[in-house]
């Protein structure tokens, strides 16, 4: 295939310290890591474009207690158990996808194009954005190349916003509708705040269902762990998605739009470690992380600690103290 | 045009006061003695390998200090209490800052006076302590480390990196006579293997440990001890705090303790003899906005110098 990857955005630092490798090298079962630098356009705030170069150096900052440790363990003082990074997780990663600063219907032909290639040799892909549109490239990618799989988004909205001329679009618009089906193939949590009538009407139609913010607050993350539990029983594969908006603007600012009473990065990272997806996914996308709004570095940190929950025993494992 | 001015009437004229920790006065080392305590800044973050910026703390925190910044009632500076100014350092010379310090320290403490540091990075409090002891000649010195990190990494060689964050509390376990002789509170849930078996058989508490019983902290922390007459030098990072809006060289994931459990915790401590301490770690903003993390981390200090001011009563 052509060479779409830009070698030079990486800036030095890969996923996870994961060999920077070419598509062509790409082996079963490995975790492929690439970059979508785009911007967000108007109304919504620029800054994504550093997203998927803030997200790699923060995962390097949340795995220095491993890599600090020489033999990569690290023991939880509450419950006395040793987890390690795993020795033998395979992984690599692409660099960024070149000339996507802005978005557009080509741009995300060449991300489906990607993750349809990564696929093909036995990769999970793992896209790090980016503007959060570009979910639509790597969905349409899986479809084309993976068995049926539920769509777990975690987002304090039901559709992706528009991009320069890409008008926006419902998220249960990405999932083909399968009336015969009872199975719920799209879970949201995390939502917040009024949704258009219209995408939530189109969730009634897949079967799909909604944790809001609120509930997650109200109820504890419980609430949100048992959705995942049915949904992970009903869908053999799955894609997770992680938009950096779902969290509370007050813990992570650096988001192309606000989100007033959304998650705390505590309780992100709490639903999505203690769900235990990684073997069931098909692919990942972690979204709408603009390191530039917001100067502490908090949102970053959050999506790749989310991130890394998500992967869990492809990453770490546990061992006997 | 010419300003006519009337030289016979008195204008009423509001000075602002040059910026010091707490309204301290500002003195040298001349200034200080047997119960006073010397408040220093340290302007430095060089050696700590996360984010920079920890060593504008000083400047804001004495700025935090104006009555105006500190969105409180601010109680008069104490007598006892001396702004020596900002230690010396040499940025780029580590082994150079280390004895610089070391010296600094030690002449200070030579003087009888308490040593307070505010501001920087806590790579750099094992040369203080080391000065520390030098002067005071103290065998039963025994470390507080309030801090989200362990930082006891195998120390590496001395001549190479004299100072660096990783191994800075397990360096202050060594000087103190070993790892029992550290207390750890506040500490992250996660830590290396390698550092939680250092610390094995010190006393340590993870921060939601910690939370519901402050109380009886300090009743525990005595019951360990080996030796009933000890003396504490209490080490506090700012990193340890889980506040959005507070800024440090750890990232922010929302666990840890809040301002307020941290004061507590702090004013419990307060009853144990405190000899010496630090507030390291905080990456102030610096623009207006930011006047409110300086004035909640200024809080923070003056409840230690509080605690270490009740020492100084009970000597004297």
């Amino acid at each position: 295939m052509n060479r779409h990857i830009d070698e030079a955005t990486t800036t030095g630092v890969t996923f996870a310290s994961f060999p920077e490798r070419a598509l062509e090298q790409i082996s079963n079962e490995s975790i492929v890591v690439f970059g979508v630098p785009a911007n967000s356009t108007l109304p919504r705030q620029a800054g994504c474009a550093n997203g998927p170069r803030a997200i790699r150096q923060s995962t390097m900052s949340a795995l220095s207690c491993y890599f600090n440790s020489p033999s990569k363990t690290v023991v939880s003082l509450e419950t006395g158990k040793a987890t390690s990074f795993r020795s033998d997780a395979v992984g690599i990663d692409l660099g960024d996808l070149s000339d996507c600063n802005e978005l557009s219907t080509e741009a995300l032909q060449r991300i489906a194009h990607l993750t349809n290639a990564v696929v093909d040799e036995g990769g999970l892909p793992v896209l790090l954005g980016g503007d959060g549109r570009a979910l639509q490239g790597l969905i349409e990618g899986l479809k084309s190349s993976v068995a049926p799989f539920g769509l777990l988004v975690i987002s304090n909205r039901l559709d992706l916003p528009s991009v320069s001329d890409l008008p926006g679009v419902a998220v249960s618009a990405l999932l083909p509708a399968d009336s015969s089906s009872e199975n719920c193939s799209l879970l949201v949590l995390g939502v917040n705040g009024v949704q258009p009538y219209s995408n939530m009407k189109s969730m009634h139609h897949l079967h799909g269902k909604v944790v809001s913010a609120d509930e997650i607050h109200e109820q504890g993350t419980q609430v949100a762990l048992d959705a995942i539990q049915q949904f992970a029983i009903q869908n053999d594969r799955i894609v997770c998605v992680i938009d950096a908006e779902v969290l509370d603007t007050g813990h992570a600012a650096g988001t192309p739009g606000l989100n007033v009473g959304g998650l705390t990065p505590l309780q992100l990272i709490e639903i999505l470690s203690e769900s235990n997806l990684s073997p069931q996914l098909s692919g990942i996308c972690v979204s709408n992380v603009a390191p530039s709004l917001d100067a502490r570095g908090h949102s970053q940190y959050a999506a790749a600690e989310a991130l890394l929950a998500v992967l869990g025993e492809r990453l770490f494992k546990e061992v006997p103290l | 045009m010419t300003l006519a001015m009337d030289t016979t009437e008195e204008l009423p004229l509001s000075m602002q006061p040059v910026p010091s920790f707490f309204g301290a006065s500002i003195g040298d080392i001349e200034d200080l003695s047997e119960g006073k305590i010397a408040v220093t800044g340290i302007y430095c973050d060089h050696f700590s390998g996360g984010k920079p910026g920890a060593r504008y703390a000083a400047r804001q925190l004495r700025y935090a200090s104006w009555s105006s910044l500190a969105h409180e009632p601010t109680p008069p500076a104490s007598d006892m209490i001396i702004d020596v100014g900002d230690l010396n350092v040499f940025p780029t010379e580590p082994a150079k800052t280390m004895s610089i310090l070391e010296e600094q320290s030690r002449r200070i403490h030579q003087t009888g006076a308490k040593l307070l540091a505010l501001g920087g990075d806590y790579s750099v409090i094992p040369a203080l302590v080391l000065g520390q002891l030098q002067a005071t000649q103290d065998s039963r010195l025994q470390i507080i480390r309030i801090s989200r990190r362990l930082d006891a990494a195998t120390i590496p060689d001395p001549r190479k990196t004299p100072l660096a964050r990783a191994c800075a509390t397990r360096q202050l376990g060594e000087y103190c006579g070993g790892a029992s002789s550290v207390t750890l509170l506040g500490v992250s849930d996660v830590t290396a293997l390698e550092e939680y078996d250092y610390f094995s058989g010190a006393f340590v508490r993870s921060a939601r440990q910690l939370t519901p019983e402050s109380d009886k902290l300090v009743d525990e922390i005595v019951a360990g001890l080996a030796h009933p007459n000890v003396t504490f030098y209490l080490s506090v990072d700012i990193d340890v705090l889980a506040w959005p809006s507070i800024c440090t060289n750890s990232p922010y994931l929302g666990t840890g303790l809040t301002p307020e459990q941290l004061i507590m915790l702090i004013e419990a401590l307060g009853k144990l003899p405190i000899a010496g301490a630090d507030v390291t770690g905080f990456i102030p903003d610096l623009d207006v906005s930011g006047s409110s993390a300086s004035a909640t981390v200024a809080r923070i200090s003056r409840c230690v110098l509080e605690a270490m001011s009740q020492e100084v009563s009970r000597c004297l």
